[in-house]
């Protein structure tokens, strides 16, 4: 069995400034994977390569094997699910009308979701804990509310992977880490998820696996460090790439990172 | 699907009610008088070929050549601006767009001229509305360009450019007068053209703007769910399966099209796009599946409401329907305006 989602070779400019360059990846079935970097490292720009939301230059991604590139944007929505940074919403739908276009990839043009279809959402809402929200206008719900909303949205969709971009940027402590839990619980049944994080702490505590992105020796952009928690959150990381120092101490076995300064140059 | 669903059979039982008493009304309406029996009789002969003797030939000619066309054009002109609103509202994810606001509708008013001006019109019925189609492609492009970088529309840049390609298609269209001035005919043509409303209109109108906006509302009916997904944005629309590039040039075309006919047929007859979806949307919820059919009647039926407010009321002067339509419209849209403000805190 071919991994759920890789990419060969990809390389990618951004108005004609070469930006990525030969990248290399492979996720496994069940792998919680944070994409940690610097503010404008490009976390967000590997993801939406990594969704074909953005075009690359050379190289591919592979879906089971399988060339995103020649395959319809209904098939990848049944592989690839997406939460987005942010949500802005200027009509009202409600959170279960939105929670019900997850099955859109699943209908025709002119077809209704049917019993199967209906059970996918409400157990997406169970899951993300929404179900009391479902008539509520999503626009009236609060940041948190509306992101696991979206995330149902994603889970309804049944892909075997989900793409996330920094889904608790917005959010307060609690739902944060909720959130991760969330995710935590999915990858655990077998879902794989590549989460675009910025709180360095959290992505230790709940990932698998960390892929640091950020400019190298030869100031293209690319992958600085990938592997565990441990191996990629290390000093000389800390430093190079997001210009601080840290204490770094395992804890329970996870890297914990306290009294974090930042070094002024 | 879940909000108003009880009401939704209701609400579109309302509307084909008022679609189709408002057609009856037209049709018994107008400088002369004609009984409503006869009438009947006049249809009844039109369509079942039976001959009969009660029938004045004058009558006939009134009610089956200058009403029931008049009537047609109204209806289907106001359902194709209020479609193309409601498509561009959903497309833009901004209540406020709309063919006049974004300046579609003058686009395809200086493709029309143009085709006046180089005598196109001339050769064919169908090169007022092709030149239409060109211009009004022309400007949405122009404008969506501007306006829409990676799905996200502000609304100052979305009106911006809308008045700026607007200004630019009003001024050619004046330049174009001012240069054919030199040749009456040509000139009273333009100025007669650019008169626009229903007044005149033929079969050979309907013949142009019918097979347009029935092939287009039932193109857009297959485009209901993008529509609905296209609201939540690019990103979202593409993650659960859109084909979002393919299904907003699709759709850009189609509004195009028809933005095209209705304007080619009746000129450029503004707010309708904007209003009709607006108050559409606050009674049956976003969902174009009901949205889409909704626009179609709800556009017909406030077209055709103008037209008859002023034949009723202002019979004997000559008010352009757009005056009608903008003395309504524009209010709503400095209210919309004001409104969005508030919400947002600023433009």
């Amino acid at each position: 069995m071919s991994a759920p989602l890789s990419c060969e070779n990809l390389t990618f400019s951004f108005d004609k400034k070469p930006m990525f360059n030969n990248i290399n990846l492979t996720f496994k079935e069940g792998e919680f994977v944070g994409l940690i970097g610097a503010n404008g490292a490009g976390k967000s720009t590997l993801l939406q390569l990594l969704l074909g939301l953005l075009k690359a230059k050379s190289g591919e991604v592979l879906l089971h094997g399988d060339s995103i590139s020649k395959l319809k944007r209904r098939e990848i929505a049944k592989q690839l699910a997406f939460v987005p940074q942010s949500i802005e919403l200027p009509y009202a739908f409600t959170a279960q009308q939105l929670v019900a276009m997850g099955r859109n990839p699943y209908l025709g043009a002119f077809e209704l979701e049917g019993e199967a279809d209906k059970k996918l959402i409400d157990k997406a809402m169970r899951q993300t804990d929404i179900s009391h929200l479902q008539h509520r206008l999503v626009n009236t719900l609060s940041g948190g509310e509306k992101q696991r909303v979206i995330i149902a949205r994603a889970l309804a969709q049944q892909s075997p992977t989900i793409l996330l971009d920094e889904p608790i940027a917005s959010l307060d402590i609690c739902h944060q880490l909720e959130t991760m839990q969330l995710i935590q619980t999915l990858t655990e049944a077998g879902k794989t998820a590549i989460t675009a994080l910025h709180d360095l702490n959290l992505a230790a505590r709940y990932c698998d696996r960390l892929i640091l992105i950020g400019k190298q020796e030869n100031g293209m952009t690319g992958i600085i460090s990938d592997g565990t928690p441990e191996q990629v959150l290390t000093d000389e990381n800390l430093k190079k790439q997001f210009s601080i120092q840290a204490k770094i101490d395992l804890q329970n076995e996870k890297v914990v990172l306290s009294n974090i300064l930042p070094i002024s140059s | 699907m879940f909000n108003n669903s009880r009401f939704i059979p209701l609400i579109f039982i309302a509307l084909m009610t008022l679609f189709f008493a408002l057609a009856i009304s037209a049709l018994l309406k107008g400088p002369t008088e004609i009984a409503g029996a006869q009438i009947w009789d006049i249809l009844k002969q039109a369509v079942f070929n039976t001959d009969n003797a009660s029938i004045i030939d004058w009558q006939s000619n009134i009610i089956l050549d200058i009403r029931l066309p008049r009537i047609i054009i109204a209806l289907f002109a106001g359902a194709s601006l209020a479609l193309c609103g409601l498509v561009m509202q959903g497309m833009f994810r901004n209540p406020l767009a709309s063919p006049s606001v974004l300046g579609v509708s003058s686009g395809a008013s200086l493709g029309a001229v143009i085709a006046i001006y180089l005598g196109a019109s001339l050769i064919s019925a169908w090169a007022i509305p092709l030149f239409a189609f060109i211009g009004a492609g022309i400007s949405l492009s122009i404008v969506y360009r501007i306006a829409s970088s990676r799905g996200q529309t502000s609304v100052a840049t979305l009106l911006l450019s809308g008045v700026a390609v607007s200004a630019l298609n009003v001024a050619a269209v004046s330049l174009l007068l001012a240069i054919s001035l030199s040749n009456w005919d040509v000139a009273r043509m333009i100025i007669y053209w650019t008169m626009g409303g229903l007044d005149g209109r033929t079969w050979d109108h309907v013949y142009i703007i019918l097979p347009i906006v029935v092939t287009g509302f039932i193109a857009l009916l297959f485009y209901s769910k993008q529509l609905d997904l296209l609201l939540l944005g690019e990103q979202h629309a593409l993650s659960v399966g859109v084909d979002v590039r393919r299904t907003r040039r699709n759709l850009l075309v189609i509004s195009t099209a028809m933005v095209g006919a209705s304007v080619s047929v009746v000129g450029g007859i503004g707010f309708i796009g904007l209003v009709v979806p607006h108050i559409l949307r606050l009674i049956l919820g976003p969902s174009h599946r009901y949205l889409l059919p909704a626009s179609l009647l709800g556009g017909g039926i406030a077209l055709l409401s103008a037209d008859l407010f002023l034949t009723t009321f202002f019979s004997d002067q000559a008010i352009p329907l757009g005056v009608v339509t903008a003395a309504l419209g524009a209010p709503f849209f400095l209210f919309l305006l004001v409104k969005q403000r508030f919400a947002s805190g600023n433009l």
